[in-house]
């Protein structure tokens, strides 16, 4: 219905700028990418970080990377290349190729805790795929 | 408010129906499971699940039909029956741990054994049988015992998987329900449960083949795979389709194993033995 139409019915109608309705958009627009980002933000998005840490005491974080492992392996939930991949890490911090060693404990932390995740997600959501 | 009010009693009752299906009896679960896969292929015959894929891809039972004119496990069948024949220093046989005739004894296993609290497969009741023997337990993922188990199947051929989750036995339920949970749960870095291949796309393409049922899976093993040459257990199957989908594969024999192969066997009682079986 245009502003004509809208005077012959007697309805009134508010005259708004274009640029006023672009800011109002953007504002929402901001808002929900606030509201929605935290959201998405998973266990997987801290890897970055324990890759920066590992190189300050790589033992302890493999020694942690570990524990995750066997959490997601005592949860029945372990990923196939988990622990290769931290066999890998420490081989090759033993052979003093750390950022190689780094991205593969990086790569260990992230499916570990994704299999976590996943255990966690299936403790219910496996009675939605019951035959009935 | 009214819409608000009638979404939250529509979850509810869902999430309601949900956990009343999750939580339904084995012959219940059973019921719908093959009521399932009829409306799934109104025209393959119940009988025909056995056959796995066979009964759906066409083009594929055609080759398994030549190949089944000289089948590939025979000789897994033949080297079988003469272990099954060997007398043990005891003067026993393993035809004496059995309670059953030799030709009852494939479908009646997997069995909960209530003494000792746990699925009892028919690859651990003969290797019970030389324990109880003072033989040497066989691997389980290798030879003779995969060639003893396609002797009996063999010897079953025709009789009906007969499982029992006995009502009077709450342990027998536990384990049906933890293969139950274990089947329909999603695992490794694909994020697939079994029932994502076998129910929800049996009959579909994975690249160049095509998923079977799961109805009728226990009742053809142990297998000769051609692409292997060689024979499988059901369990070495299971451990595949877990690797499969990037998970750790557990044990063969684990806990988590027998009870799946407790659920699924029971999901095909009534279906014909037709074991040992020759796949892809």
């Amino acid at each position: 219905m245009d502003q004509a139409h809208a005077s012959e019915s007697g309805m009134t109608t508010a005259t708004v700028s274009p640029v006023s309705v672009t800011c109002v958009r953007f504002a929402v627009l901001a808002v929900l990418v606030m509201i929605i980002s935290p959201g998405c933000s998973t266990a997987e998005d801290t890897s970055a970080s324990d890759a920066s840490r590992c190189t300050k005491d790589f033992a302890a974080e493999l020694a942690a990377a570990e524990q995750l492992r066997v959490a997601a392996a005592n949860a029945g939930a372990e990923w196939i290349a988990t622990a290769g991949l931290l066999h890998s890490a420490k081989q090759d911090a033993e052979a003093g190729s750390m950022e190689t060693a780094c991205a593969l404990l990086e790569q260990a932390v992230f499916e570990a805790r994704s299999a976590l995740a996943q255990a966690r997600r299936e403790a219910d959501a496996w009675r939605n795929r019951v035959v009935r | 408010m009214r819409r608000t009010s009638a979404c939250l009693m529509i979850s509810i009752v869902a999430a309601l129906i949900g956990q009343a299906a999750a939580l339904a009896g084995p012959e219940e679960d059973r019921l719908a499971f093959v009521a399932f896969f009829e409306s799934r292929f109104p025209d393959i015959p119940l009988a025909e699940y056995g056959n796995g894929i066979y009964a759906i891809d066409s083009d594929a039972r055609e080759q398994w039909i030549e190949i089944e004119e000289f089948p590939p496990y025979e000789f897994s069948i033949e080297r079988g029956r003469t272990l099954w024949a060997q007398i043990f220093p005891s003067g026993k046989t393993y035809a004496d741990c059995f309670a059953q005739r030799t030709g009852k004894i494939r479908a009646e296993y997997p069995r909960f054994d209530e003494s000792r609290g746990e699925v009892v497969t028919l690859a651990m009741a003969i290797n019970d049988c030389r324990a109880g023997n003072q033989q040497q337990l066989l691997p389980y993922d290798e030879g003779e015992i995969i060639d003893i188990s396609a002797f009996l199947a063999f010897e079953s051929r025709g009789e009906k998987l007969e499982i029992r989750v006995p009502d009077d036995q709450p342990g027998a339920l536990a384990a049906y329900d933890s293969g139950k949970r274990f089947y329909y749960t999603k695992r490794g870095q694909l994020n697939f449960a079994c029932s994502d291949c076998h129910v929800t796309s049996a009959g579909q393409y994975v690249r160049a083949d095509r998923l079977s049922a799961s109805l009728g899976h226990p009742t053809h093993f142990p297998v000769y795979r051609s692409k292997l040459g060689g024979m499988i257990s059901l369990h070495q199957r299971f451990a595949g389709c877990v690797r499969d989908v990037r998970a750790k594969p557990f044990d063969l024999q684990s806990n988590e194993y027998r009870n799946l192969e407790y659920f699924l066997s029971y999901m095909s009682n009534g279906l014909a033995v037709n074991g040992p079986g020759a796949r892809k």
